[in-house]
């Protein structure tokens, strides 16, 4: 009864907390496009390919959220293992559809390698899960550095003269993917209307929307579910929480490796020492865009949340132009926004979490009394 | 518990062997076609005209007497197809082949030395 | 051995191992034609130009509100303040002196903002801090490319507004604290006395505030929240002053680094500056819960010490570049390590 109140009185602010991020950016699109002087179906292009280009890396966080683990910045640790298949593929002239599976397939054992080292570290940090990722991106970064920069070419053999630096050793800092370019979104091609469509990668992204909605439902999803709402209850309940949330950070770690490859393929150059890093940065940004929270992500959040940050993307360094005669001021709009944009959300979250817990505390008070 | 590890090492083994697959079908190799004179083994094949040259059905390139130009094909079995023409474009002749790349072969593709009849067509490319 | 064995495990491993490696650096720099003296020298500039910022960690430790990621908001008003100073045409101990003057009341204001904004979160400072402070540089960008400064030597040549990228302070005040009493030895080896003095004088501030009555309480806010509530202690106000603290603190210490730099970085400068702060600390022995003077030191020390003898030694015995790769297996490897050891002590 008194909860049913509560809830009555909070819905409209409620309604508004939860989808403030959305509503903001839906504000500035709607600024901002008219500014950009940017045409329709340039847009709808646009954010056609963007989609396809970013939605599988958006999904890959999905997984680690149902089970509290929060955002899991830790993704970057699969694009890394992605990107390493990438380059291994290249080396050996692997051309088309069969080289990015056989990429995916390359990286899958790394990913789940790192995957498998992320949870167990993450285990050891429960409760700051995500400062712990995202520091932990930074070091393996270290790490693969140290893999791209030295070990390639003197440990890893290098054939190909084009990847390698002059010096003998270590990867070449852009690498030209052009034998797997657009080879998935071209796969079936479909065009309405001139716009084209990259209908291969939507295909792929659908099935992987299946299998989340899926998995939800097994016995692991359901592991999770009740892992990310208590860990205590869980373990009471007799599901092997450490092991769960291991399994969700591998399970997440291997998307986000198909993720990147599937970014790249479509973007035809790999940044050696950069994309990744990027990668992890604009995934969480445009899903938290979309509305989710860091405790609560759905489907349409990532869709949205896609087609959102990259509108603002596209028409942010153009509507800084006209509007200020600086597209250089647009760039670093965009860039604030992305920050900003997890800042809010992560603030949001937490002062949530706090409020609720201080509501909690005073209940508890009040009942004693 | 035996069985569990028997299947999961059939499963990684399989994956090997579909990685080993994709590799083969996907292996892309970049061809130097070529229509100059060559020697092989003290034989000398004669470029003598130009020719029109596809492999495995794909889009033909034309090549003059000393020229040379580079075609990307895809996995190691292929169809290559040189038809010789005159001065007025007309084809002359035409020699179909099949052949097969590995690790080891050369990719400088001779079409004299092919059309000569030579069975070592295939060279390594002279840096 | 018994001993032995119990001092390391009080020092901590990873501490060990990096004294071990610095020693070992200086050890084999003569072998390989690096100067010793050159080596020691510059370790002592870095010593001082970092320090501060070093320091700027400890009042957030100590009152709970865990490691400053958002040491950027700190530099940015450190950063407003050398702007300033320049604007004015302000040269010398003036110009010094008058950067920090105007960086203090932006540090105080800007810590107080971000102190109330973190009072909201508790829980979850540390990642909150780290996007509070990237938001905040991508914000400045916008700024310095909009706010009316004028003077030719600071904005773009061609637009005649908009602020450079890097500007040098030479001209006006770089290097009035290092040269100030500075003491060469040779050609290579020559003290920043001033700096170092400075630094001195900051931590002794620093000190000396943790033994007011203040201060105090801020430690038993950090140490044992509960206890400080029972005691009367209002936990938002002493976080709110931690946090200012270690803003100014920031603030200055930025100013301090670009006297002996030489140079002001804007823009994407300050980025990750939070980053080798957060490491040098923690190499010092701090947690995430406890951060002392002595850390601050010994950290400084130990961190700066391998960014500078690492380039050299290492290059020299390997003939590659591999300093940033160190660096940055090194300093995140210790801010995970200090991540997950207070867990593991959490949960016992």
């Amino acid at each position: 009864m008194k909860n049913m109140e509560r809830d009555a009185k909070f819905r409209l602010d409620r309604f508004l907390l939860t989808n403030l991020v959305p509503l903001i950016f839906i504000g500035l699109s709607m600024v901002a496009i008219p500014i950009s002087q940017f045409s329709g179906s340039y847009l709808v292009q646009e954010m056609l390919i963007r989609l396809a280009r970013n939605a599988f890396l958006v999904l890959s966080l999905l997984i680690p959220i149902i089970a509290g683990m929060g955002l899991n910045f830790g993704m970057v640790l699969g694009a890394m293992a992605g990107q390493i298949g990438l380059i291994l593929i290249t080396d050996w002239k692997i051309i088309g559809l069969p080289g990015m599976v056989l990429a995916a397939l390359i990286a899958t054992p790394i990913a789940m390698a790192l995957g498998w080292m992320c949870g167990v570290i993450l285990n050891r940090a429960k409760g700051r899960e995500m400062v712990t990722s995202y520091i932990l991106g930074f070091f393996i970064n270290g790490l693969y550095q140290l893999i791209v920069l030295y070990g390639f070419g003197k440990v890893i053999p290098i054939r190909s003269a084009d990847l390698v630096l002059s010096r003998g050793f270590g990867v070449r800092n852009a690498i030209n993917l052009l034998g797997i370019r657009n080879c998935l979104d071209n796969l079936i091609p479909v065009s309405l209307q001139g716009i084209r469509i990259p209908l291969g990668t939507f295909l792929v992204i659908g099935v992987f929307c299946l299998f989340i909605v899926w998995f939800r439902r097994t016995k692991l999803g359901q592991d999770m579910r009740a892992v990310g709402q208590d860990m205590d209850v869980a373990r009471a309940a007799g599901i092997p929480v450490e092991r769960t949330r291991v399994v969700s950070i591998v399970i997440s770690t291997v998307l986000a490796a198909y993720g990147q490859i599937i970014f790249l393929q479509n973007i035809g150059t790999m940044n050696t020492y950069n994309s990744h890093e990027q990668a992890g940065m604009f995934a969480i940004a445009a899903l938290l865009v979309g509305g989710a929270s860091v405790a609560r992500a759905t489907l349409p959040n990532v869709f949205l949340g896609v087609i959102l940050f990259h509108l603002m993307f596209v028409v942010s360094p153009m509507a800084g132009k006209y509007l200020i005669g600086e597209a250089q001021l647009g760039e670093y709009f965009r860039v604030f926004v992305s920050y900003g944009i997890i800042a809010v959300s992560l603030v949001l979250y937490e002062w949530r979490r706090a409020r609720d817990r201080a509501y909690a505390r005073r209940s508890l008070r009040g009942g004693e009394a | 518990m035996k069985r569990r590890t028997i299947i999961q090492a059939s499963l990684v083994l399989l994956l090997v062997l579909f990685g080993a697959g994709l590799y083969r079908i996907g292996k892309g190799f970049d061809l130097l076609v070529d229509n100059k004179t060559i020697t092989i083994e003290d034989r000398t094949y004669r470029a003598t005209s130009t020719v029109r040259v596809s492999v495995d059905g794909g889009e033909p390139i034309e090549l003059m007497k000393r020229d040379r130009d580079v075609i990307s094909v895809v996995g190691y079995s292929h169809v290559i197809r040189v038809e010789e023409l005159d001065m007025d474009d007309e084809v002359v002749r035409s020699v179909e082949k099949t052949f097969r790349l590995d690790r080891n072969s050369g990719d400088l593709l001779s079409i004299p030395a092919l059309l000569g009849g030579e069975e070592a067509w295939i060279v390594i490319r002279n840096p | 051995m018994q001993k032995l064995r119990a001092l390391i495990h009080h020092v901590g491993w990873p501490r060990v191992i990096i004294a071990v490696f610095l020693l070992c650096l200086f050890v084999a720099a003569p072998f390989v034609r690096v100067r010793l003296d050159a080596s020691i020298g510059d370790t002592l500039v870095r010593f001082g130009m970092n320090g501060v910022l070093v320091l700027a960690m400890v009042p957030m430790v100590q009152s709970g509100c865990g490691l400053n990621f958002g040491l950027p908001l700190g530099i940015i008003a450190g950063l407003l303040g050398a702007v300033t100073s320049l604007e004015l045409n302000l040269t010398g101990f003036a110009g010094f002196v008058a950067a920090i003057a105007i960086a203090v009341p932006f540090g105080l204001l800007f810590g107080w903002g971000y102190g109330r904004l973190l009072n909201k979160v508790k829980g979850g400072e540390m990642m909150i801090a780290t996007y509070v402070g990237f938001s905040s540089v991508a914000f400045m960008c916008m700024m310095w490319l909009l706010l009316p400064y004028r003077n030719p030597t600071m904005v773009w040549g061609y637009a005649g507004k908009g602020l450079r990228t890097t500007i040098s302070v030479q001209e006006y005040w770089g290097g009035v604290l290092s040269d100030f009493f500075g003491i060469r030895f040779s050609d290579f080896l020559s003290v920043p006395t001033g700096m170092l003095l400075f630094f001195g004088l900051m931590c002794l501030l620093v000190w000396a505030f943790f033994h007011t009555k203040t201060g105090t309480a801020m430690t038993a806010v950090g140490t044992n929240p509960d206890f400080a509530r029972a005691s009367g202690i209002d936990i938002d106000r002493m976080r709110t002053i931690s946090v200012m603290m270690s803003t100014v603190l920031g603030a200055v210490g930025i100013i301090v680094y670009e006297q002996s730099f030489g140079f002001i970085q804007l823009y994407m400068g300050p980025f990750f500056m939070a980053f080798p702060s957060v490491a040098a600390i923690l190499i010092g022995g701090a947690s995430v819960h406890k951060a002392t003077l002595t850390n601050v030191l010994i950290g400084t020390f130990l961190f700066q010490g391998i960014l500078t003898m690492t380039p050299s030694v290492i290059n020299s015995m390997l003939q590659t570049d591999m300093s940033e790769v160190i660096r940055i297996i090194v300093s995140n490897g210790m801010i995970l390590y200090a991540l997950t050891r207070v867990a593991r002590v959490n949960s016992k």
